[in-house]
């Protein structure tokens, strides 16, 4: 169940992120659902950024 | 508890003050209780484990000793050699996550670890600290991590966003992690051992019958032991990479 369960939370929780961000920022600025609505879509990017850490090629590590 | 019949598989997670009266006045509950029991384990460990100084340790003090040096070792391969200097607090992190797992399988216990409260403010705590520390090393540079060197300045408004939610979503993650294995054995546990009671209910073909279920906690109690084991290390682990994120920047 390793990796499955890893994608799904890197997933999910970048996506929580960007939902909270959004919703306090429409708060703010009053301008609900817009910036909710373009923050959904940065979490999605970014938790896909988060699957290509996990899964990507790896940097080559610690060059000193 | 299999009552009638349904099954009550999030009761356990449920939080009472305990110690009679001077608990409830404090609020003192069993997650509170369960992280001083772990918490003073560990020191026993220690300390009685290398309170003999042999040679050639006893099983204690080799027990300890295999953990330290596991957590010296992962710090060193994890962040270089400055990770000497975030030892005691892996080393914390580590032995608290450990032992709420492994105490929690238990019968009458808790796991601590199972609330998301615990998990995530272990999480905030590290994120903190890896902030803290980037700052501290890099001053201003290190806000130079939220851009990679190279990509066009006309995408930098997109590019920065995604990577500071990125960055942000690394204690959530991290909590949601640990709390979701922890949770999610749990679960497990208390279904299947709800159908052995159920089970039991139909009579003499009942009893053959819950002990399928019966087999099956066996195993699951096996796999639970090799999950707590794994989630702290992955805990710990993952700070270390972090915390090597923030010493080097990239």
């Amino acid at each position: 169940m390793g990796i499955g369960l890893r994608v799904g939370v890197e997933l999910v929780s970048a996506l929580a992120v960007a939902v909270a961000i959004g919703w306090w920022l429409d708060n703010y600025f009053h301008t609900r659902p817009f910036l909710l609505m373009l923050f959904v879509l940065l979490g999605g990017a970014a938790g896909l950024l988060n699957v290509w850490r996990l899964l990507g090629p790896k940097p080559q590590s610690k060059p000193k | 508890m299999a009552a009638g019949h349904t099954i009550d598989a999030l009761g356990q997670f449920e939080l009472h003050s305990v110690l009679g009266p001077v608990g409830a006045s404090v609020g003192f509950s069993e997650s509170s209780m369960m992280m001083v029991v772990s918490s003073a384990l560990t020191l026993v460990l220690l300390g009685v484990g290398m309170s003999a100084k042999a040679v050639v340790p006893g099983r204690l003090q080799a027990l300890a000793e295999m953990l330290y040096d596991f957590v010296h070792k992962m710090c060193i391969e994890q962040i270089g050699e400055e990770g000497k200097k975030f030892f005691p607090f892996i080393f914390t992190l580590f032995m608290f996550i450990l032992l709420g797992n492994l105490l929690g399988l238990l019968p009458f216990s808790f796991t601590y670890t199972s609330h998301i409260a615990v998990t995530f403010g272990l999480a905030a705590m590290v994120i903190v600290l890896v902030t803290a520390v980037a700052l501290y090393i890099h001053g201003w540079h290190f806000f130079s991590y939220f851009f990679p060197a190279g990509a066009p300045i006309a995408l930098s408004p997109l590019i920065v966003t995604v990577e500071i939610i990125s960055y942000l979503s690394r204690p959530v993650s991290l909590s949601i992690r640990l709390f979701a294995n922890m949770v999610a054995g749990h679960v497990m546990f208390e279904v299947f051992a709800s159908f052995i009671v159920m089970m039991a209910g139909a009579g003499l073909v009942g009893y053959l019958g819950g002990a399928g279920p019966l087999a099956l906690n066996v195993i699951l109690m096996g796999f639970e032991l090799l999950v707590a084991c794994l989630q702290a290390y992955v805990f710990a682990v993952l700070t270390c990479i972090y915390l090597h994120d923030a010493v080097h920047l990239h």
